[in-house]
């Protein structure tokens, strides 16, 4: 008998009270608003013969925003356990939430008992509808009384309409319920009230009884109604409201016990609200912001948990500069903007994410340690269809186990990240139609060593290890297959030769050294005229030349007998002739100066005299010098 | 290469990128900055002594710069060898300077005891004599051989000086020496040199090379302010149109059918009588979509005239200036025309509408006798070939300079990109710029085209906006199509839109999605890049309609209308028409809708 509602969605609430008790049933309640709704009843159940009657259901319908609140009392008499709650399939479909309590005392005296549990029947002999039974904690005795607290909340029961409006239009949505609770119980007395977010109303299905004052719609009261009873009623309204529904929203929390918990957000979202026809004017749109796009979707508030830090809010393409925080200690409010502001139908798609510190949410219990988080999406007044939760727990994590207040699939996955050898364990938690009251905390048990914490590090420390070794090993190990074949042994004998001649070299270049001290020294002398200081150049001078003359020898002699060195010593013995050659002729000038310098001859006399010798000199140096060079290139 | 200016000068598409323009001096100090300066000393130092390398090093800096000086895009090959030059300008003066400086340090605290280095020294071997003193400053044991075989080359040389002793090297040598305190004080302002250019490199990279060009900011006394409108524009797109939309035409209508409204209609039932009317007002609505395609006096006499012959030119210039008259009863009917039929004034409006095509239609019959008979055939064709053609893919039009962006940033096809090789593929794009909206609705359409984006900087003071580039789509399109022409947008050889500007110009597809209720804004349409009121300040758009509009106006997308309504008025037209026109001509006769 309803029909099924459009993708819209609604939150009306509904409470309902019922108070006197009668022997008929009273019809169920149903509410079908446009985004979703919340309904909430109070079944005050007073047990007098076998009959179960319902008192006055007050229902209060609140489409304030795009949540509608509906209460309603009831008063039941019956001798039962269990209290049922029929919904129509269409509403049923779109129930997102339900909450029923026990409630004692009125105004502000009253209490509420924790959650009852609430079952899906399927009663037979009755109406094709949807059944919730309510256990009660205790039967509920002749004569007894009981006040139920039924909070429910629809989503995709507002219908805009019409389907399409243009920027100028107001949106208005329709709402249809019945004006009378549905209940296969009797209702003495009930009411509706239907609370309306702006005080205007394009229409609304006139019953008797009906008030319309304000921005509330009132129904009833309505006394002695039998069960099941459904006169239907539309209110035609404006809602300005933006409809914002996530269809996607895939929430990552990544628990690192290195003390940070990484929330990762990624929205899906569309306006679900009339969709926009025609143009979208910017001018109309900036000019009067509030009738040219009095149902655009301009901002979103998030509250985070008080201490989230490092929030970013981007999209594929990069960040998006339009975001604000506003910290306290209590919460942080992230407030962001889409890059455009949505109209009806729009889409968009964003990431939020940040990171909160772990010891606020990570605990340990018997042993075990849990996280404890919220479930829902931190945005106001948002629906989220479909929702994944994913809590990646640090790997090595054992013995997962979810704990959450309300029924959601349940998967695990692997995920590999940096230094993961076997993934860390993903426990994903997957839900339809979330609404904000579905922001409740849930934890996920597991186990976790502290030593596994140090894992990575080792790891990495081992690898870099084992490459050094690696290293070291490769630069040292001889691979050669044959130490006996004949390019091996060839190859050591010309390491040996080209050592020789290094120090052969070396032993050269000394020499040379000693014969330009020897030089200096005659320069000395010609400056100074210090005879005796000449003369002990040339004996240290001699001296040195002496040993070097004896290291050379075995160099000599080595490079000789070495078949690889043969091509070279025909080189180095020339050179050797040379630099002896040279040395004579080093040592005669030497004399002759001293001689002279002893003798008291003039410069240009001594000139003279050793003019020959030092052409030889220079000639003998430059072949030398050749000779070494030759040497050195090979 | 005496020609090498030719294609920057006379093929416009590559005249048209900036990239193309031959570079200004301050380019190239922009660019290069001292390296300017250091190059010519690089040159120099290369002929000292010239070598193989040396002299390729100089051809290499040679011809760079020759072909730097063609286009500013060819500033990547002069760079490297810029780089090159200078720094062997640099590594020279260095070398000098500090040479210089040992030369008199050394010279100055001279070791009595050291007698090598001593005499090394005296022989102004500065290079090996550096070497030699530090060597014998540390004066190890184990370093000594090293030491010693160093002084022993120095020597060598030092020996080749004196035995053959050529006296140019000499007396070079002697001049490379500077005094102390110019040698200092030039090292330390090479110094600093180099610090600027670190500093002007970094500003540079960040400010001209790397800067996001999609991002805008700009810094005014109340802070930083960001201009994030292209992003904004590519994130509607890409969530707020289908990637592979197949459209059909006659879908538009589907839409309509009590299909898609049944659920409306059942609701309405359950509500009773008294929604009934809801109903109603539903079957209005859509009857009474407000879209007319009506507009088509200017665009069927530009099509007629389109095809190039001069005598039809003139004459639709001639009635263009009537046309602004017949669009402007259009417009006051449009005003009138109730998009909410709630008010009730729905079917009065459409008959007035009614009205007045049919008072067009008289008044082109008039005016334009046969040339608009054919210009409706083909129209009448044109609207044949579009409900066979049922799957159209859906494009984004722009000027190509967006097509990367459109591609990666909305994940969108693009009609034209910056990798497009087919100059006309880029001069149809120009060319339906450059055209009344009529025309270039027919060549989008012809191209699938459903989205027609814009960027328009006279809101905020964007210099590079489509209204800046506009000449270049002319020039580009008229190099196809030879019947858009440049003297047409130009008033006196100049370029403006102001009041003074060509009424072409006012009327061509461009000017008006750039400023379509642009004077909404101020009340006089004041664009403050051309600082000067827009010409054309009230008019309508028939063929488009704004779909979005970023925050600072700087990219405006349109979609372009479909043709349903057109349709319904044609077969009223065709019928008034059917004695005039014969079903031969309808069929031989197809026109391309660009020409």
């Amino acid at each position: 008998m309803f029909t099924s509602t459009p993708t819209a969605v609604l939150i009306p609430a509904t409470l309902f009270r019922e108070r006197n008790c009668t022997n008929e049933s009273t019809p169920p309640r149903s509410l079908s608003t446009l985004h979703f709704r919340i309904f909430h009843a109070f079944l005050q159940c007073l047990l007098r013969s076998r009959d179960f009657q319902i008192g006055s259901p007050d229902r209060f319908i609140i489409t304030d925003s795009s949540i509608h609140y509906i209460a309603q009392e009831n008063n039941g008499v019956e001798a039962v356990s269990k209290v049922l709650l029929p919904y129509p399939e269409n509403q049923a479909k779109n129930l997102a939430f339900l909450l029923v309590t026990i409630t004692e005392g009125k105004g502000k005296t009253k209490t509420s008992s924790d959650r009852l549990p609430v079952d899906v029947i399927h009663p037979e002999g009755m109406p094709s509808l949807t059944w919730y039974a309510v256990s009660l904690p205790k039967e509920l005795s002749k004569g007894g009384s009981l006040t139920l607290e039924v909070k429910a909340v629809f989503t995709h029961l507002l219908t805009p309409f019409p389907e399409k409006i243009t920027q100028a239009d107001a949106q208005l949505v329709a709402f249809q319920d019945s004006a009378h609770y549905l209940s296969p119980y009797a209702v003495k007395v009930q009411s509706l009230t239907v609370k309306l977010p702006e005080p205007k109303v394009e229409s609304y299905t006139k019953l008797e009884n009906t008030k319309f004052s304000g921005s509330e719609i009132k129904y009833g009261p309505y006394e002695n109604i039998p069960p099941f009873s459904l006169p239907t009623i539309i209110v035609h309204f404006a809602n300005n409201k933006p409809f914002s529904v996530a269809q996607e929203l895939v929430r990552e929390i990544e628990v690192s016990h290195w003390g940070n918990v990484q929330v990762t957000e990624n929205y899906n979202l569309i306006h679900a609200g009339a969709e926009l026809k025609g143009e979208f004017s910017r001018l109309d749109y900036e000019e009067r912001p509030h009738v040219r796009g009095a149902s655009a979707l301009r901002s979103l508030v998030a509250r985070l948990p008080a201490r989230a830090h490092s929030i970013y809010y981007r999209d594929e393409i990069g960040n998006i500069s339009t975001s604000n925080v506003y910290s306290d200690s209590v919460k942080t409010l992230l407030e962001i903007e889409p890059r455009y502001p949505m109209f009806g139908g729009w889409r968009t798609a964003f990431t939020i994410g940040y990171g909160l510190p772990l010891q606020d949410f990570l605990f340990k219990s018997e042993g075990k340690r849990f996280l404890d988080i919220t479930f829902g999406c931190p945005m106001n007044d948002m629906v989220i269809e479909n929702i994944y939760v994913k809590v990646v727990l640090p790997e090595g994590s054992k013995d997962i186990s979810v704990v959450a207040p309300f029924p959601s699939k349940e998967t695990r996955e692997a995920k590999l990240s940096h230094l993961d050898i076997a993934g860390r364990p993903v426990v994903v938690l997957e839900k339809k139609n979330v609404v904000p009251e579905h922001n409740q905390n849930f934890q996920v048990y597991y186990r976790f060593s502290s030593l596994s914490l140090l894992r990575e590090p080792l790891m990495l420390v081992f690898g870099f290890l084992l490459f050094f070794v690696a290293c070291i090993a490769y630069v040292h190990a001889d691979l050669t297959i044959s130490k006996s074949s004949s390019s091996y042994i060839a190859k050591l004998q010309w390491d040996e030769v080209q050592t020789a001649i290094q120090q052969f070299q070396n032993i050269m270049n000394r020499v040379l050294v000693i014969h330009n001290k020897l030089d200096a020294s005659l320069r000395d002398l010609s400056r100074t005229g210090d005879v005796q200081a000449c003369k002990a150049a040339r004996k240290t001078a001699d001296a040195f030349l002496k040993e070097l003359t004896k290291e050379l020898k075995p160099l000599l002699s080595f490079l000789q007998s070495s078949p690889q060195a043969l091509h070279i010593v025909a080189k180095v013995e020339e050179l050797v002739v040379k630099e002896k050659e040279l040395q004579e002729k080093v040592m005669l000038k030497h004399s002759m100066v001293v001689d002279s310098y002893e003798k008291k001859s003039g410069g240009k006399d001594i000139d003279n005299r050793i003019a020959a010798v030092q052409q030889k000199i220079t000639l003998l140096r430059q072949e030398v010098d050749d000779l070494l060079e030759v040497i050195d290139e090979i | 290469m005496e020609n090498r200016t030719y294609a920057s000068k006379y093929i416009p598409i590559i005249a048209s990128v900036s990239e193309h323009q031959p570079p200004t001096w301050p380019s190239y100090f922009m660019d290069i900055n001292v390296l300017a300066f250091l190059v010519p000393a690089g040159i120099v130092a290369c002929f000292l002594p010239l070598s193989d390398a040396s002299s390729f090093a100089v051809l290499y800096i040679v011809t760079s710069v020759y072909f730097s000086g063609v286009m500013v895009r060819l500033m990547l090959v002069l760079a490297p060898a810029a780089c090159i030059m200078s720094g062997i300008a640099l590594s020279e003066a260095f070398d000098v300077f500090t040479r210089s400086i040992k030369f008199h340090l050394v010279g100055t605290t001279q070791n009595p005891q050291d007698n090598v280095s001593e005499f090394i020294m005296q022989v102004n071997q500065a290079g090996d004599a550096a070497k030699v003193t530090q060597n014998d400053v540390k004066s190890e044991k184990s370093e000594d051989t090293v030491k010693e075989r160093s002084s022993r080359k120095s020597k060598k040389k030092d020996k080749e000086n004196i035995e053959k002793p050529s006296l140019v090297s000499r007396v070079e040598k002697r001049l490379l020496v500077l005094p102390l305190e110019t040698s200092v004080m030039a090292v330390f302002l090479l110094v600093l040199l180099g610090a600027f250019y670190v500093v002007h490199c970094v500003w540079v990279a960040a400010e001209a090379y790397s800067a996001p060009s999609i991002v805008l900011t700009s810094r005014s006394h109340d802070g930083l302010h960001v201009f994030d409108d292209f992003r904004e524009a590519y994130a509607w797109l890409s969530h707020n149109t289908e990637v592979d939309d197949k459209v059909k035409w006659s879908d538009s209508f589907a839409l309509r059918t009590p299909t898609d409204v049944s659920g409306i209609s059942f609701i309405a039932r359950e509500m009773g009588e008294d929604y009934f009317w809801w109903w109603n007002k539903l079957s209005v609505t859509d009857e009474f979509d407000p879209i007319i395609l009506d507009d088509i006096d200017e665009c069927n006499e530009w099509l007629a005239s389109g095809v190039g012959e001069p005598r039809t030119y003139t004459r639709s210039k001639k009635r263009k200036e009537s046309s602004t008259s017949s669009s402007s009863c259009l417009r006051v009917s449009k005003k009138k025309e109730p998009i909410i039929p709630r008010k009730g004034k729905g079917k009065r409006k459409r008959l007035a509408l009614v009205d007045e095509e049919s008072e067009e239609e008289e008044f082109e019959d008039s005016v334009s006798g046969d040339q608009e008979d054919e210009a409706m055939e083909d129209e009448d064709e044109m609207d044949a070939d579009d409900s066979d053609d049922d799957e159209l893919e859906d494009y984004v039009a722009s000027w190509w300079d967006y097509g990367y962006q459109t591609t990666a940033m909305a994940n969108r096809t693009v009609i034209v990109d910056n990798n497009t090789w087919n100059n006309t593929h880029i001069a149809t794009v120009g060319t339906a710029m450059s055209s009344p909206e009529k025309a270039a609705w027919d060549i989008f359409s012809s191209l699938d085209v459903k989205y027609v984006l814009v960027v328009f900087g006279g809101l905020v003071g964007y210099p590079s906006d489509d209204i800046n580039k506009f000449l270049w789509m002319v020039r580009i399109g008229g190099g196809v199509f030879p019947h858009i022409k440049e003297p047409d947008y130009l008033r006196d050889g100049q370029y403006r839109i102001d009041s003074q500007a060509t009424p072409t110009m006012l009327n061509s597809l461009m000017y008006k999605l750039s400023y379509f209720r642009f004077v909404e804004t101020d009340g006089r349409g004041y664009d403050r890049v051309r600082n000067t009121e827009i010409g054309k300040k009230h008019f309508k758009l028939t063929h488009f309609e704004e779909v979005f509009t970023t925050h600072h106006w700087m990219v405006r997308i349109y979609k372009l209308k479909s043709p349903k309504n057109r349709i319904r008025g044609k077969t009223k037209r065709s019928k008034s028409k059917s004695g005039t026109s014969t079903s031969s001509k309808r069929i031989t006769r197809k026109r391309n809708p660009w020409q």
